[in-house]
């Protein structure tokens, strides 16, 4: 009470202090909870963090996905939507980005109809060996006629220019054929828009022509100064990457296998141009069993100078029997085009895939996972430590050595021997193993507390009024020993968290869904982390942010349920 | 008091032993004794000498494993609660016979409004509708003077005081009527007055609903507030069986009467307090013969080798002793 005012207390004022001190005096035991954890500034803030990103998680969908709704995380139609930024592209259509988004789209929407028409300009800009030219056309006649082949709905004149060179598409920059014998290398120029720092990917799609193949290329990018020398080593960055593929098709047939490669995240200064060149080293592999893929071509077999260095040549001779020749081979067609990052929030990844649509879907993929095997460890950890407790004796001894001998195994890798027990895994799959293998923390608190509570008097005084054991063990005492409990899972929570992201950075996650581990994995490639560090960083910071929102109010929790704490 | 009816509880010879690393402890060894309808028996002993098992026993409630009743028999209302189902045992519990415990601090449960506890015990042996219970449970609450019942039903154990808690306790355990009462210390840890308000409580409660209760208590000056018989028990046995009058008027066996002398007494001016030589023996190698003999002032050479028997002095007076009547 103040020194110079009296305070009044009316009935009014009687009355609602006397309501409050009765609600207060009623208050359950979560009111009271409530009340101390409420008083906890970083605990509240860290419980934000989890429903928001709990929030994020579950309306993924409708977030990361332009337009797709996808109810149960991100499975295989949801593959494509993480390539996507999280903005739909009509609903955008007025601002730069989305037109330069749309550019983009119709870019690579024209690669893919234009292939064929691409596939011949290549042809005759490109210097190659001559029997790879005109000869390959000729002979691509099984399925997909010439006159097919040519008889394409384009006009001429709407993509050559006036000298006979092909008009690419603005971003398209270049595209060679290239002998999977000798490799080769395609130069093109690149401009980056003038304002913006440009985030290059490069697309590389090749053509197989065979109806069964085998092959594998090392893909090697430079960046050069427009000026320099490409043969030199003064590149500014280089990149490479080993990539197989079987493609088993029904027969010779002209098909375009999509093969996404890029350097990975080249920076490059605004304004000025540089050179890319591309190095392919193209393997074929022999594989027993796998026939040699064929490619017919006119012209004698005997002058083919590679003929003999295929092991499997003369048991594939028999196909000269139509009057031509065959050889094994591919014919790998290279487009390249840069996409530029305008359009993406936080970037893209070396293969353009979308950093905050990943995010988003991580999110998705990691609380799944995380309250999925969360709650599986505190149910068989509760069940557990609750028989071994309040029994004690026999089963106490058999359950907790079992808890033992899991605790003294280490569990990250009899985790991943579990994973790779099985070839696919699944978000659940992955979510139940952890689970199943993480609840011996729990099994023990929850012991130790029955420990005390069944010597308590109230445990006796169930007893004596005929209340059955399994009633007095889950219903009178599990409340007691909850307090620990729920310290523990939220604790527990941010460590399956880690655990996940790990295990997908370790590439051991669900090869279909996109994890906070799979994004920093992608940003991990090559140089990405050099020239495109947001790709590790933005999906890292998600899991700090998430792993302190849970050990935040994981420390919170601990406080507000300490019985010794007062008021 | 007497009492000509067939009693309500019988023990016969009843045995518990404890099967520790150490050996067996022979908490309760051949424990008899009678208890009535409407009647209150003492039990009277020093820590640690089996009163709490020997009502532990009764409702089968020993911890099992290490404990294990061994031999006897607990005659309730003509059946043998020994070899009864764990099933039927639980409908027993609580229904026909209740116990309250020693701490009401800890005999209820934090979590839990003292409504749902009264109410569970009610539910549970009664097929009484949600509605009913709630009535039932503020009834008893009233019963056991807890005044504003219908308020403070609701209210967290924490909310209570001791004596108040033991009330609750009082009506938990009288929910069902039970005919027999087993009253595990029920005021030790309450302060005097409290004490005083609680024995009435129970005592008048006792002449209401006309139960037998078996007072459990290392407190003589309750025994003579309370109880109508006092059965007196030393290492497991029961040395003196008698009615409340002369246990303090002419107490025969000479464990009683050192506890007597031990306590101060209004009635008469004693200087210095009685004391009792030596400690309480070890239950798992207890002296041979008579187990109180070595600290026995009265003590022969046949007190340690001979068990002594059962002697009825007067009628319905046992004393456990070789010397009995004669000292």
């Amino acid at each position: 009470m103040s020194k110079e005012g009296k305070i009044v207390i009316d009935d009014e004022r009687l009355e609602a202090f006397e309501k409050e001190k009765e609600k207060r005096r009623r208050a359950g035991r979560i009111m009271i909870f409530w009340r101390r954890f409420r008083r906890h500034r970083m605990g509240v803030f860290g419980l934000f963090i989890i429903i928001f990103v709990t929030f994020v998680g579950v309306f993924a969908p409708f977030l990361a996905g332009p337009g797709r709704l996808v109810p149960f995380g991100p499975r295989e139609s949801n593959v494509q939507a993480r390539f996507t930024p999280p903005f739909s592209y009509e609903s955008a259509k007025d601002t730069a980005a989305s037109q330069e988004a749309s550019t983009l789209e119709k870019t690579v929407a024209a690669f893919y109809a234009n292939y064929k028409l691409n596939f011949i300009n290549g042809m005759s800009t490109t210097a190659l060996p001559h029997y790879l030219q005109l000869s390959k056309i000729d002979s691509i006649v099984d399925e997909t006629t010439e006159e097919e082949l040519w008889s394409s709905s384009l006009d001429p004149a709407d993509y050559l220019n006036a000298n006979g060179s092909l008009r690419l598409p603005t971003s398209f920059n270049g595209s060679a054929l290239i002998d999977y014998r000798t490799g080769g290398k395609i130069a093109f120029q690149i401009n980056p828009s003038k304002n913006k720092l440009t985030f290059v990917s490069i697309f590389l799609a090749v053509r197989v022509d065979s109806p069964e193949s085998v092959w594998g290329g090392k893909f090697k990018v430079y960046l050069y100064e427009a000026e320099s020398d490409l043969n030199s080593a003064n590149y500014l960055a280089s990149s490479s990457v080993q990539s197989y593929l079987v493609s088993t098709g029904p027969s010779i047939s002209l098909r375009l296998i999509d093969f996404r490669f890029s350097v990975a995240g080249l920076q490059i200064t605004t304004g000025s141009t540089y050179t890319v060149v591309l190095d392919t080293e193209i393997m074929d592999i022999e594989f027993p069993g796998i026939n040699q893929y064929v490619v017919t071509r006119s012209g004698p077999a005997e002058m083919d100078p590679l003929r003999t260095t295929n092991q499997n040549w003369n048991a594939l001779d028999g196909w000269n029997d139509q009057d031509t020749a065959t050889y094994e081979g591919w014919m790998a067609y290279v487009a390249v085009f840069y996409v530029t990052n305008k359009f993406h929030v936080f970037g893209t990844d070396a293969l353009g895939r979308d950093i905050l649509a990943a995010t988003i879907w991580g999110a998705t993929s990691s609380l799944t996972v995380a309250f999925l095997a969360q709650g599986i460890t505190t149910l068989i950890g509760i069940i557990v430590g609750t028989i071994a407790g309040y029994y004690g004796g026999f089963w106490d001894n058999v359950l907790m050595r079992l808890t033992d001998i899991i605790l003294a195994i280490p569990f990250f890798f009899l985790l991943l021997i579990a994973i790779t027990l099985w070839e696919q895994i699944s978000l659940y799959f992955m979510a139940i193993i952890i689970g199943v293998l993480g609840w011996a923390g729990i099994a023990r608190v929850v012991r130790a507390q029955f420990l005390s509570l069944r010597e308590l008097e109230y445990t006796e005084a169930a007893r004596a009024l005929g209340v059955s054991n399994v009633t007095i063990m889950f219903k009178h005492l599990l409340p007691n020993a909850l307090a620990p409990v729920i310290v523990q899972t939220t604790l527990g929570t941010a460590t399956v968290i880690l655990i996940e992201a790990g295990l997908s950075f370790l590439g051991f996650g669900d090869p279909l869904a996109v994890s906070w581990g799979t994004a920093i994995q992608w940003g991990m490639t090559g140089n990405t982390l050099r020239f495109a560090p947001w790709v590790a960083t933005i999906p890292g910071l998600a899991i700090f942010v998430v792993v302190l929102g849970f050990n935040l109010m994981g420390d919170a929790l601990r406080d507000a349920l300490d019985p010794r704490l007062k008021n | 008091m007497t009492f000509a009816e067939e009693p309500l509880l019988e023990l016969e010879h009843l045995k518990t032993q404890f099967f520790t690393e150490d050996g067996v402890v022979k908490a309760v060894d051949d424990v008899s004794f009678k208890l009535h309808r409407g009647e209150v028996l003492g039990l009277v002993g020093e820590s640690g000498c089996g009163k709490t098992i020997t009502s532990l026993s009764i409702l089968k409630l020993v911890p099992t494993p290490p404990g294990k009743i061994v031999g006897g028999k607990v005659m309730f209302n003509g059946e043998d609660l020994l070899e009864l189902s764990e099933e039927r045992m639980r409908q027993i519990r609580g229904n026909e016979i209740s116990m309250i415990f020693q701490d009401p601090m800890t005999s209820l449960n934090p979590v839990f409004t003292v409504k749902n506890q009264i109410l569970e015990n009610i539910k549970l042996h009664q097929d009484v509708s949600e509605d009913e219970a709630l009535e039932k449970g503020i009834e008893l609450m009233q019963m056991v003077g807890i005044p504003e019942a219908r308020r403070r039903i609701n209210d967290y154990p924490h909310l209570f005081s001791g004596g108040m808690r033991q009330r609750v306790m009082i009506a938990m355990a009288l929910s069902c009527n039970p005919q027999m009462l087993i009253a595990d210390e029920p005021t030790t840890a309450l302060d005097v007055t409290i004490q005083a308000q609680v024995l009435d409580l129970i005592k008048d409660l006792q002449e209401d609903l006309n139960m037998a209760v078996l007072y459990i208590t290392h407190n003589l000056g309750v025994i003579a507030e309370i109880a109508d018989n006092v059965a007196v028990m030393y290492a497991g046995n029961i040395v003196e069986y008698t009615d409340v009058n002369t246990i303090y008027d002419k107490p025969d066996h000479p464990y009683t009467r050192a506890l007597l002398s031990s306590i101060p007494r209004m009635d008469k001016k004693i200087s210095r307090l009685g004391v009792i030589r030596g400690t309480v023996p070890n239950l798992i190698t207890p002296p041979s013969g008579c187990r109180f003999h070595p600290r026995c002032p009265y003590a022969t050479e046949k007190c340690s080798t001979q068990v002594p028997p059962y002697v009825e002095i007067e009628p319905s007076h046992f004393s456990f002793c070789h010397y009995a009547a004669t000292l």
